[in-house]
């Protein structure tokens, strides 16, 4: 074959492999390796697209002709590229260090193989092979990058001597626990001396590194600030402020905002409080107001009586809530409280005369008033014997001036709100009638209102004096006041209507005030009528204002209240939220999502939101590596353990496994008890996830979005629309994850350990149990339970006794010989089959009672229970068909295919009967009825019409289509 | 007040207050991180002091010769803290960077022509028309009503940029296909 031709046979690979004509690509490679069977281009090639293909056995050929690949040690350019994609198509980030490592010891010269290797290292986190290598890539090419990569990485290493790593059995979950070891060890003080001394050994070394390197090479602020680190952590702040002291370290505080954090940090540790607060005083003066001068300032006063130790002050953690979160104040001798109290008297005096001159100037500017509430957050948090109670503000007035002077701006109530706890009963009562006084005044002509600034100040009063609102609050109570602000809402309105589309309308706060008084009338008196009237008029201001995602996600909440989850979906996707927004926001429609879900009957959107947003977590193992090593290569120091924890916070997300576990019941649904309804990589997902104790997991999930406006003594608008006891979180994930991997895994499998060599290549200790996982799923535990719903419970109850009895059976089988069972069903089986199928019965008799009764159950209620006894009964088809399939050779009488026929016979009678309440609560659906029933809540100023009219359709639909849906998959 | 700190890859997680505006668009996480891998000190949030985020700026460095500029890719501030002066802060830190870190000639940032809010913020703080591109943005406005793809390059001078060569009186009238600008 000519050379020519070979090259364009090549191309053409390629092509189909860009295209996505695998198959193709793989046919094309078979032909050229036919002539030439040992060419390693082809084989990578072939290895390439068969591992794109997403077909299992595909996917197991292209793993062998790989390990032929990496064993041919090639070094070839297109061959490492080719290859090192497929290792990634194929996870096998360890082979990519291989590949180049083997690479680059026949090339030693060729620089970019060297980088390949380092950053195949880079990827799984390899801190000490990557290190050595990048130290032998400066002596052989003399590039300072290379040196400062090794920096790097020494300190990553210093970072591990610390932590405990552990594993759980999935190879990416490994990967993500090492990080997260690391992370949490990085924000820790030094352990026991052993771990301090290799520490402090590796850090040493990267300082060591450090004074190799030319001093032309901290040009760059990344690295200057890596040597900073160095020596802060090695307890030499004061050598760090010296460099900082210089005309280049100057220049790089003015610079780089990275130099400026860790100075700032240094400063702490360094106790130059009197520099500091010459040094704040100087730039708040010249106009700079950042609150970390601030709380610098504020520090500088405190501290220099009592100053913390050094081992209080954590690190920074982008993660935790506030720039510099309250430290725990120090313990103050008694001969100090004076002096204290004297400082902080003195940084009031300082505060004060910001404000005055503030305000004297006529300054729009908030920073005094709340550097002077802060200070009294700082001094109450002190011991002082009891005379930190008085503090030295008065609180009550200053926030009620505050409000005076800033209730124009929409910040205002988060800002007083911010420091309620501040406030005691009087006080807080004080806020409540002075807002009640400018509330009064300016609604009794708020059409007359022209600025939004004057709206907002009225909007100010009306939340203040609802947030400080005596509880419990009567429905009447709660309706009078829904009223007041739906009339202040409609007479505000006309003051947005020349606004763009795009924006949202100034008097949006109203409607949420008014909606969510009215989920107050029905959390008070159960009466659903209040929910109608709030849907009613959320989805008019949502009309009026297109993007408020407030108003959105509220009428979110009550939409899956009221059993119209397509209705909740659909204002949900109108937010837009995507990638990594599905982590934190799709908890919004899917946690308990599959009760709405539909998908028995055919209706796939949930069960498409759910595939959606687990897409992010794909990404994150796809992407975040990558973008690790491009901060290695731009030499950004700084982001490095910043991408290591967002890569760690998705993998390890709650929400991930929340996803996980409703898609697999959603699947379940849809498909009916078959064994593939789960895939296998879903259920080794599971497995690793399983593995995670609780506090492992991150919960991303975002609640700030969403209003609460409700009072503040009282329940959160939150908690008040939760569909459960409480929100799905990890003892929900756990219980879930026990039942599916008991039900879909065998005890074998389950227990079936990681392969040790790929443990050890990644520096990890398994977790010790006392019981193997088999064990470990059977066991449910209360704090697990305290999560779930009464259906659900009884899910769990019903799985676990079906299970056990099954197993019973099996463990006497096998012991008596693989199993002549005696013929005749034992008492103890008799009363276990008797319970399973009356659980059905009993579980039918709730939801035929609920459906009875529409003005008195909410229909989110019916569709969960209905949806739970429905995945109750597809787990038991999916359980007792392996236990028919495998007894169907013996005799009928044989007592777990006997008893499995019983329960069978009597969950479809209980489904049966579902599916017809269910349908005759269907035909009960009347959008006259609703409107009859809510169209005097607010009177005529809401048009509820329209609003009824969607929901009796959509909720007429979720129980025909669940109906539809259970006899399709289970009746048929 | 506020604090104004440098944007973190665990911001993502706490952005969605601003992000759910309708003109703030929502990018991968190679969109972000890589920005964050190579021009950190470009990309700030401000920080509210009860750790809420209230907007953000992502920029970079770009071009070369008289057209080595810094880049505001996106700025946003979420609904509840505008009128704080927030994003004013922000550009001017990114204008301040841009000039003495990296010796930009200017900054520039894109904008949808119909998008009056934003262009009348950007020239208040000294910003001013330079080209319009056709068919910048790939996808129609959110308000459908105007059908807007249309941007306009807005650019204000850095000291380097010593003749103002940034500066155009006629930009509006200045017509480019988005196929010329990087």
């Amino acid at each position: 074959m000519s050379r020519q031709l070979e090259e364009r046979q090549v191309r053409a690979i390629y092509e189909s492999i860009d295209t996505g004509s695998y198959k193709a690509a793989v046919q094309q490679a078979n032909k050229l390796l036919k002539r030439q069977p040992g060419n390693v281009l082809y084989k990578a090639l072939k290895v390439l697209a068969l591992a794109r293909t997403g077909r299992p056995d595909d996917e197991a050929e292209a793993h062998g002709l790989l390990d032929e690949v990496i064993l041919s040690r090639p070094k070839d350019e297109s061959v490492l590229g080719v290859t090192s994609h497929a290792l990634k198509a194929l996870n096998r980030p360890f082979d990519s260090i291989t590949l180049f490592e083997e690479a680059f010891k026949q090339a030693p010269h060729d620089e970019e193989l060297g980088s390949q290797a380092f950053m195949a290292n880079i990827r799984v986190g390899n801190w000490k092979p990557a290190q050595l290598l990048a130290t032998r890539m400066f002596k052989n090419f003399g590039k300072d990058r290379m040196l400062w990569w090794a920096v790097m990485c020494a300190v990553l290493q210093s970072m591990y001597a610390n932590a405990q790593l552990t594993a759980s059995s999935s190879l990416s979950t490994a990967t993500a626990t090492k990080i997260s070891a690391a992370s949490a060890a990085m924000k820790q003080p030094a352990g026991d001396k052993d771990k301090t001394d290799v520490r402090n050994l590796l850090l040493n070394l990267a300082l060591r590194l450090i004074e190799r390197a030319p001093e032309t090479t901290h040009a760059n602020a990344d690295r200057f600030a890596l040597h900073l680190d160095i020596l802060q952590a090695l307890e030499r702040a004061d050598e760090a402020l010296v460099m900082l002291d210089t005309e280049h370290g100057k220049h790089l505080v003015r610079t780089s905002p990275v130099v400026q954090e860790i100075r700032r940090e240094l400063i702490l540790r360094t106790a130059a409080w009197d520099k500091e607060r010459a040094a704040t005083e100087e730039a708040m003066q010249s106009g700079d107001r950042s609150w970390e001068h601030v709380l610098s300032n504020i520090n500088s006063h405190l501290y220099a009586v009592v100053a913390p130790s050094i081992d209080t002050i954590p690190i920074i953690d982008p993660g935790l809530p506030g720039p510099l979160p309250p430290w725990p104040a120090p313990p103050v001798p008694e001969d100090k409280r004076e002096a204290l109290l004297a400082a902080a008297q003195e940084c009031k005096k300082y505060f004060d005369t910001m404000v005055a001159q503030d305000g004297e100037a006529g300054k729009d500017e908030r920073t005094g008033w709340l550097a002077l509430l802060e200070l009294e957050r700082r001094v109450r948090a002190y011991d002082l014997g009891g005379r930190e109670t008085e503090g030295v503000i008065d609180v009550p007035e200053l926030l009620e001036s505050y409000v005076k002077a800033f209730g124009g701006k929409a910040v205002c109530v988060e800002d007083v709100l911010g420091h309620a706890e501040l406030l005691d009963e009087a006080g807080k009562e004080r806020l409540r009638a002075s807002a009640e006084a400018t509330a009064t005044e300016l609604e009794g002509d708020v059409a007359s209102i022209t600025s939004t600034s004057v709206l907002q100040r009225l909007i100010t009063a009306l939340k203040l004096s609802r947030a400080f609102a005596a509880v419990p609050r009567t429905a009447e109570q709660e309706v009078a006041d829904a009223k007041r602000y739906a009339a202040a809402y409609f007479a505000a309105l006309p003051l947005g209507k020349d606004i763009p589309k795009t924006e949202i309308q100034p008097a949006d706060d109203l409607a949420v005030l008014a909606a969510q008084a009215l989920v107050g009338a029905h959390a008070a008196s159960q009466d659903q009528v209040y929910l109608y009237a709030a849907a009613a008029l959320l989805e008019t201001a949502c009309s009026a204002s297109r993007y408020a995602y407030g108003l959105r996600l509220c009428l979110v909440r009550v939409y899956r209240m009221l059993g119209a989850g397509k209705l909740a979906l659909k204002h949900y996707r109108l937010l837009g939220a995507k990638l990594v927004q599905t982590d934190t926001l799709s908890h919004f429609v899917l946690a308990r999502g599959s009760m709405f879900s539909l998908a028995s009957n055919g209706d796939l959107d949930y069960l498409a939101e759910a595939t959606e947003a687990g897409v992010i977590y794909v990404s994150n193992t796809a992407e975040t590596p990558e973008m690790l090593v491009r901060a290695f290569q731009w030499e950004k120091y700084s982001q490095v353990t910043d991408f290591m924890t967002f890569q760690d916070r998705l993998e390890c997300s709650l929400q991930r496994d929340l996803t996980l576990v409703e898609l697999a019941r959603m699947r379940i649904l849809h498909t009916g008890p078959r064994a593939g309804a789960i895939t296998d990589a879903e259920l080794v997902d599971m497995k690793g996830f399983f593995d995670r104790i609780v506090s492992d997991r991150y919960d991303n999930r975002d609640l700030g979005v969403l209003p609460s406006l409700q009072p503040i003594a009282g329940d959160s608008f939150d908690k008040q629309t939760t569909l459960g006891p409480v929100a799905p979180a990890g003892g929900w994930a756990n219980a879930f994850l026990k039942v599916y991997l008991r039900t879909f895994v065998n005890p074998l499998e389950l227990d079936r350990q990681q392969d040790p060599e790929v443990l050890k290549k990644l520096g990890v200790e398994l977790p010790t149990h006392d019981e193997p996982l088999s064990e470990r799923v059977k066991h449910i535990t209360d704090e697990e339970l305290s999560e779930l719903t009464e259906e659900e419970r009884a899910l769990v109850d019903a799985i676990d006794e079906l299970l056990s009895w099954v197993e019973r059976h099996q463990t006497k089988e096998a012991a008596n010989g693989n199993g002549n069972g005696n013929g005749h069903a034992e008492g103890g089986d008799k009363d276990v089959v008797e319970r399973i199928a009356k659980g059905f019965e009993d579980a039918q008799a709730r939801i035929e009672a609920l459906a009875a009764d529409p003005d008195g159950t909410l229909a989110w209620k019916i569709l969960h229970a209905s949806t739970l006894l429905h995945e109750r009964f597809v787990l038991f088809g999916l359980v007792s068909s392996s236990v028919t399939s495998k007894n169907a050779s013996k005799k009928k009488t044989d007592p777990l295919a006997q008893g499995v026929r019983t329960i069978r016979t009597r969950g479809t009678a209980a489904l049966k009967a579902v599916c017809a309440a269910l349908t005759a609560r269907a035909e009960r659906e009347d959008a006259a009825t609703l409107v009859d029933r809510c169209k005097d809540v607010l009177g005529d100023a809401v048009e509820v019409g329209a609003t009824m009219d969607v929901l009796a359709t959509s909720r007429r639909e979720a129980f025909e289509g669940l109906a539809h849906g259970i006899a399709r998959v289970s009746l048929s | 007040m506020s604090r104004l700190r440098s944007f973190r890859a665990t911001d993502l997680f706490k952005f969605n207050n601003i992000n759910l505006d309708v003109w703030t668009e929502t990018y991968s996480i190679s969109f972000y991180l890589s920005y964050l891998a190579r021009w950190p000190d470009l990309c700030y949030v401000q920080e509210a002091p009860n750790g809420k985020l209230m907007g953000y700026v992502i920029g970079k460095a770009e071009g070369s010769g008289e057209e080595w500029h810094g880049h505001v890719t996106a700025i946003s501030v979420a609904a509840e803290y505008r009128r704080l002066q927030l994003a004013n802060k922000m550009m001017s830190l990114l204008e301040y960077i841009s000039d003495k870190a990296y010796r930009g000639y200017f900054v520039d940032l894109y904008v949808r022509l119909d998008n009056k809010i934003a262009m009348d913020l950007y020239e208040r703080i000294g910003y001013s028309v330079y080209r319009r591109v056709q068919s910048y943005y790939g996808s129609l406005s959110p308000d459908s009503v105007s059908q807007e793809e249309d941007a306009y390059d807005m650019r204000k001078p850095l000291s380097r940029d010593v003749h103002r060569r940034s500066v155009r009186a006629n930009g509006r009238n200045v017509l480019v296909s988005a196929s010329q600008v990087s």
